[in-house]
């Protein structure tokens, strides 16, 4: 045992024996670590890759058409439609997936109202309301007016959305109605545009 | 130093609790005997290398997907996409050759410092079945990447297994099926990231168990020196060791890397070789031909796992040093596998067939990426360009359309509101159809300026492809233009249906505008390109046999693929390459 040898040897040399092996303890610690470090960089930089490269979803937002006009009467109830478009997921290019859905109203013959249906409040799927008169979230009876401004719930009840329903820009191209869909991160006052 | 006493308290109520310390304490002053040496340090090697493996294995398994559709894939994103994935999945690969050669040195000191003998004899045996679950991870996860290379060289090891005894069945259930598939990967998936790393984890604990049992044997021939405590002067060197091992592999994962082939293709030929570590047992192959294969692929390779098995017990010299009767056979072996090795290297590096075979399977990998990079993945697992563009040389259509002796359009740029301009005021240009039986069919457009734009913005909206969209004014202004420019003359409009007697032409000479460029439109030329419909009008019947031919044969599926195709731009490796190069100089 080392212990031994320790004690078979002159006191000054037995110092300097301790002093190397505290030494030596320290290099090998640093040197662990370092190792351990070099070897951990690879697979931390995968795990943070969505973060720096950006992520599947980064070619989902942009124009997109929602369907010909003519199927939003003027001044008719509002509808809510699936968008669809290929969707570059992970390593696969998926076609005509659904990415989300829109509220639109048609206010005359060549305007139209689209609003995200992502509730600003948590994030829940928005719908139109039964009498078509307003729009209201299952989740947290969050509830809005057709402009998309809050809207104080009938019986009371709190509305918890922070910031009116999120307006998507719309144009009309060879009769039909397209949207830039943008998404945005729920449950903030102001709108934070997910990048 | 109230925080230093604080965190000895907190230790040492911890170590009373579980006995941490002690262990610690136990594995740190474990006396390695006869000093520290570097000698020792192959076998800690090792397990540094399987922690390297776990750690990188783990960073790959969470993108990776086992299934057909997705594991090229998927490979391809870590590869190419994802940060540090193409080094990450490089150590990993290489991390597998290191084992092996690891395995093979620390085995071989093993024997010669005779730590084999009595008392050792069970760990050798652990050891030597380390040994093969090694080699079973580099056999599973060379199928996983689900490229040409894995799955043809795979192949031969499943049918190596289908031909011995009750090979059918022990085959199909190692495969999942009778043929390769989706359950193969998930099985060999399992195998890999469960199966092998379990047993192997399982039996490293026996091995290291015995091994603290019976402690380090020196070789015979070592100067004895003072026993030291395990930490830190055996770790120390351990780790000076571990590092190298790592820069090693830091320096093959980047400089060599590791390719990633097309994906795989049942269908197509491939000249296999399996990683560098199963040549010698590829070219055992070589000797055995037809009834006596197994001879080499099942009778030896037992033989010897037998002999290594056995050979603490073959050994019966008293002493230290290992006996002749085992150190010979084992290095006859070992020089064995070397010289098969190497005679396999040597075979493909003379043989002009083979080099031909890899150069191209090189060229298939570099365009399956570069069609990847193009237009995806779609969600069947295909490369659908890449397959787009093999279709197009095996139907022939790059004899006529990259040929220099006959003339044809050339397709890079399709539908492009580029190569429409330029064909609108040279359509007799050799690009187009000058030189073909359509030379001189259409007049160049006399239109200029705006004008021309909003013609060209116009014709390329009609497609109603992705990002060809235009306004109302240009829709309008570019349907004036048709008639204005009088291509009215010889096309049937845009918005003619064929059930309208009125707008509708049936003897039109130039093809209809209506959806030009457009998926529906591509596909019918593609077909039928002498129809009434596109050119057939401007066709006489001498003609036709020099003009495009028709591709009635084809599959919906396969004019699908070409369509999609020519609707990207026909984008062909000439093209890719010059982007890659632009790339390159920005």
């Amino acid at each position: 045992m080392a212990a031994n040898d320790h004690d078979s040897e002159p006191q000054p040399a037995a110092d300097q024996e301790t002093d190397r092996r505290a030494m030596l303890s320290k290099l090998t610690i640093g040197a662990g670590l370092a190792l351990g470090g070099a070897v951990a960089v690879g697979p931390l930089s995968m795990a943070i890759s969505p973060v720096v490269r950006g992520d599947s979803a980064r070619e989902q937002d942009g124009w997109t058409a929602v369907g010909p006009i003519d199927r939003f009467v003027v001044g008719g109830a509002p509808q809510r439609v699936v968008l669809r478009r290929d969707k570059q997921d992970g390593w696969l290019l998926r076609r005509q997936q659904s990415i989300g859905s829109v509220l639109v109203q048609r206010v005359d013959a060549t305007t139209f109202h689209v609003f995200s249906a992502v509730c600003p409040h948590l994030g829940c799927a928005v719908g139109v309301s039964d009498a078509g008169d307003h729009y209201a979230c299952p989740c947290h009876r969050s509830s809005f007016m057709l402009d998309g401004t809050r809207r104080e719930n009938a019986d009371g009840a709190t509305n918890p959305a922070p910031r009116p329903l999120d307006a998507l820009a719309a144009r009309v191209a060879d009769g039909q109605l397209l949207v830039e869909w943008v998404r945005y991160r729920p449950g903030t006052a102001d709108q934070v545009r997910i990048a | 130093m109230g925080l230093k006493k604080r965190i000895d308290a907190l230790a040492s109520a911890v170590d009373d609790r579980t006995g941490i310390g002690s262990a610690v304490d136990y594995v740190a002053n474990h006396p390695v005997h006869g000093g520290a040496r570097y000698a020792y340090a192959l076998g800690s090697a090792l397990v540094f290398t399987f922690i390297v493996q776990i750690v990188t294995g783990i960073a790959l398994a969470s993108t990776y997907s086992p299934s057909v559709t997705d594991a090229w894939g998927s490979v391809y994103l870590i590869e190419h996409h994802m940060l540090m994935g193409s080094f990450v999945r490089g150590v990993h690969h290489w991390g597998s050759s290191a084992m092996i050669v690891l395995c093979v040195l620390h085995m071989t000191q093993v024997l010669l410092f005779g730590a084999h003998k009595k008392p050792r004899e069970l760990n050798w045996i652990l050891g030597i079945i380390m040994l093969l679950v090694v080699l079973g991870f580099g056999l599973t996860g060379y199928l996983l990447p689900w490229d040409q290379k894995g799955y043809w060289a795979t192949q031969v090891a499943t049918g190596i297994i289908g031909s011995g005894p009750l090979g059918g069945e022990l085959q199909t259930m190692v495969q999942g099926g009778s043929d390769y598939g989706n359950a193969t990967l998930t099985r060999f998936f399992t195998l890999h990231v469960f199966i092998l790393p379990g047993a192997l984890i399982t039996l490293l604990v026996g091995h290291l168990a015995l091994f603290y049992r019976h402690g380090v044997k020196t070789s015979p021939r070592a100067k004895p020196r003072n026993d030291v405590p395990f930490w830190p002067f055996q770790m120390f060197r351990d780790l000076v060791v571990a590092a190298i091992v790592f820069g090693v592999l830091i320096a093959l994962a980047l400089l060599v890397g590791v390719s990633l082939d097309a994906p795989a293709d049942p269908a197509s030929g491939y000249e296999a070789r399996p990683e560098w570590y199963f040549l010698f047992l590829f070219q055992l192959l070589k000797y055995f031909e037809g009834p006596l294969a197994f001879i080499g692929t099942i009778v030896l390779p037992t033989l010897a796992v037998l002999f290594l098995l056995a050979i603490p017990f073959i050994d019966r010299k008293p002493g230290p040093a290992p006996s002749r009767s085992v150190v010979i056979p084992f290095f006859l072996m070992l020089a064995g596998a070397a010289i098969l090795t190497l005679l396999a290297m040597r075979t493909d590096a003379n043989s002009e067939a083979f080099q031909r075979a890899k150069a191209q399977a090189e060229a298939q990998a570099h365009e399956a990426i570069a069609m990847a990079e193009i237009g995806g993945v779609d969600a069947s697992g295909r490369v659908t360009l890449f397959e787009a563009q093999k279709l197009y040389r095996d139907a022939g259509c790059a004899s006529c359309h990259e040929a220099t002796d006959v003339a044809a359009p050339a397709l890079v740029g399709y539908g492009s509101r580029d190569r429409l301009k330029r064909f609108l005021l040279a359509p007799n240009d050799k690009e187009f159809f000058g030189g073909t039986p359509l030379d001189g069919a259409m007049d160049p457009v006399e239109v200029e300026g705006k004008d021309l734009d909003t013609l060209v913005d116009y014709l390329h909206s009609l497609s109603g492809a992705p990002g060809s969209e235009t306004d109302a004014a240009t829709v309008a202004r570019g349907f004036e233009l048709l008639t204005e420019a009088d291509c009215v003359d010889c096309h049937n409009l845009p918005g003619a249906s064929k059930l309208d007697k009125d707008s509708y032409d049936p003897t039109a000479t130039g093809p209809d505008l209506d959806g030009l460029y457009g998926f529906e439109w591509t596909r019918a030329l593609l077909r039928d390109a002498s129809h009434p419909m596109f050119y057939g009008g401007s066709l006489s019947a001498k003609d036709l046999p020099r003009a495009m031919p028709s591709y009635l044969h084809l599959s919906d599926d396969e004019l699908t693929l070409l369509t999609r195709w020519l609707q990207a731009g026909a984008p062909l490796m000439e093209r890719s390459d010059e982007a890659r190069a632009d790339d390159a100089e920005k």
